[in-house]
């Protein structure tokens, strides 16, 4: 009984949260986004606390323990030079996921821009963004990111500036759409009635309201901005060896292949497992933040 | 969002002329949409820090040799002007200027490529389309069974996986392991499956994705649940009532999934080392081959301008509201 009253009580302060506590609570029932969130955390930490237990010379320094299959001293293994293939792929961890996340930075604040000027404003200014922004999209994301790789010059630099241009119009698109959903609701009009300014309208009332696609699109991109930077580094044109970012890692394995697998294969799990668990969380915040697209 | 039944009166009275006006427009406008492209890639190559005749020398060059070849390659010239040059004469004589690689025109390079390319690409598309749609309904009807979380599972893992590394697990299972089909090359038919595969999957599970989160939309609409009441037949309520609505946003990710097949081609084709666009892209870039990269991207850009209209003139067919919409413009 007791309990039944205590559920009752429960579920009323329910009702009272706050939409974000009451997003944090759907969140938390959604098993595989919660179990992709802890990882993605312990990823994070490993990234942090494992590149100072782990020595940086096992990253760089070539040793005899040439092609070594895994074992307890080496967990991964060792590569061709002798190096310890678990110590480059934490050590790789905070290239790849960094350029991943610095890349969706990058494109959301400049699309987010971009797009709620073109959105709030109208006419010539949001003409002009979109063509431009139509005109970016006609050209598949990775071969722009291609393009700006032939003029900067193959580095981590230009790789990051290629890859948050090349998704860019996506972001303004999002965002776009999203807040001339919102310029049109009452309470823009009535923010417009009481004499707020435009930028206090969009910074207080509109980016507030036109945020859940954008954090959803912002958690997958940056899973989206690590494969694709991976594959870049793959063919070459990205972050250059022996720095120890994920696809150059496997780029160097490929031609190990046939003898010795487990230098591709280990790696690759690791780049699944971490792009698989952004892009949970971001179906998890999507289901949270907009319920009624819950299946 | 609310869908309109598919039949209106509206659509049935127009003509065939009136799609062959629209067909005609949209081809039209691909080329402002081409004269796009080839501009921007030119502002990013103009923009970009650097010299590319610099680049090309090495540090080693004299300022002399660098302006000799500078002025060899025509980029003296302004910006404006070498532009319009090359827009004129690739559409006047279809060259698209010579190779900083290897001196003869890029034409030469990439027409052996185009088929390949096209092949592969064509291939991809209709096995990622004939995979996903109806693997995407039977989910959507079926949902919450044992083979519908399956799939959700599958294609949320594919979607994750780098092309890259998935196309050397292939190689790995099917042709060191197992030695049934070759790991590169395309000297026989064979060599096209596992390039085909390593694309088609990874597409096929985002039209998956699309195709069962469309049906599920469109199983609860009210006209589903009326054509239910009124006993039509489960068959013909899924795939007239539902599907065919559902069609219109999977036909719009079909399109852009060919554009991410398309810049994939570049690893794919890398990997399993086919004579494509895409490998020939890598090659130049790596050669800081400006022309050859401009052309290069221009082309794979165009194919996909043209699957897009491709999938404009689809969606004018399945749906009735655009064909509408273009008549009362008019």
């Amino acid at each position: 009984m007791l309990n039944a009253i205590r559920e009752k009580s429960k579920s009323k302060k329910h009702v009272k949260q706050s939409p974000t506590r009451q997003m944090f609570a759907r969140l938390r029932k959604n098993k595989s986004s919660m179990i992709s969130l802890y990882f993605i955390i312990f990823l994070v930490l490993f990234m942090i606390i494992g590149t100072f237990i782990i020595d940086e010379s096992l990253v760089y320094e070539q040793t005899m323990d040439r092609k070594l299959p895994p074992s307890a001293e080496h967990w991964f293994g060792t590569d061709i030079y002798g190096r310890d293939i678990f110590a480059r792929v934490v050590y790789g961890a905070r290239i790849s996921v960094s350029i991943g996340l610095i890349t969706e930075i990058i494109a959301t604040l400049v699309g987010g821009v971009l797009g709620s000027i073109g959105a709030y404003r109208g006419g010539l200014v949001d003409e002009v963004i979109m063509r431009l922004t139509d005109m970016l999209l006609a050209i598949p994301s990775i071969l722009l990111a291609m393009v700006v790789v032939t003029a900067m010059g193959a580095n981590a630099t230009s790789l990051i500036i290629a890859i948050s241009i090349s998704i860019i119009p996506v972001h303004v698109r999002l965002v776009r759409s999203s807040v001339l959903g919102i310029a049109d609701r009452d309470f823009v009009e009535a923010a417009k009635s009481v004499g707020m300014s435009d930028f206090k309208i969009v910074a207080t009332q509109i980016i507030p309201n036109s945020l859940a696609p954008v954090i959803v699109l912002f958690t997958q991109g940056i899973a989206t901005g690590m494969l694709n930077a991976a594959g870049l580094s793959y063919l070459g044109l990205g972050v250059q060896p022996p720095n120890p970012e994920w696809g150059a890692l496997i780029s160097g394995a490929r031609e190990f292949l046939r003898t010795n697998p487990y230098m591709s294969i280990i790696p690759g799990i690791v780049v699944v497992v971490t792009a698989l668990s952004f892009n949970l969380v971001g179906d998890g915040l999507r289901d949270a933040l907009d319920p009624r697209l819950k299946d | 969002m609310s869908r309109l039944p598919k039949h209106t009166h509206e659509a049935e009275r127009m003509g065939e002329s009136t799609v062959i006006k629209y067909v005609v427009k949209r081809i039209v406008l691909l080329l402002p949409v081409l004269l796009g492209v080839s501009l921007i890639i030119f502002s990013i190559m103009e923009i970009a820090p650097g010299d590319p005749v610099r680049n090309l020398l090495g540090p080693d060059a004299t300022e002399v040799q660098v302006e000799q070849l500078r002025h060899e390659l025509g980029l003296d010239k302004g910006f404006a002007e070498r532009y319009t040059t090359y827009v004129v004469n690739a559409l006047t004589k279809g060259d698209f200027g010579n190779s900083w690689r290897t001196g003869a025109p890029v034409w030469d390079d990439i027409a052996p490529r185009l088929p390949v390319s096209l092949r592969l690409t064509t291939f991809n598309i209709i096995v990622a389309t004939l995979l996903g749609i109806p693997l995407g309904v039977y989910s959507a009807v079926k949902q919450n069974s044992p083979g519908d979380n399956i799939m959700r599972v599958v294609s949320t893992i594919f979607v994750a996986t780098p092309t890259f590394w998935f196309g050397m697990m292939l190689i790995l299972l099917f042709s060191l392991y197992l030695g049934w089909l070759p790991p590169g090359g395309i000297f026989v038919w064979k060599g096209y499956i596992l390039p085909v595969v390593c694309t088609s999957v990874v597409a096929a599970c985002r039209i998956f994705r699309m195709t069962r989160s469309s049906m599920l939309e469109c199983i609860r609409e009210d006209y589903v649940r009326s054509a239910r009441a009124k006993g039509v037949p489960e068959k013909v309520v899924v795939y007239r009532h539902a599907l065919q609505n559902a069609l219109l946003p999977v036909i719009t990710t079909i399109g852009n999934t060919f554009g991410g097949v398309l810049g994939g081609s570049t690893i794919v084709e890398s990997v399993f080392t086919l004579p494509g666009l895409g490998s020939l892209l890598v090659l130049s870039i790596k050669a800081k081959d400006q022309p050859t990269v401009i052309a290069s991207v221009t082309f794979l850009a165009f194919f996909f301008a043209l699957v897009m209209l491709l999938v404009d003139i689809i969606y004018a067919y399945v749906d009735p509201r655009i064909k509408a919409k273009y008549e009362k413009a008019e």
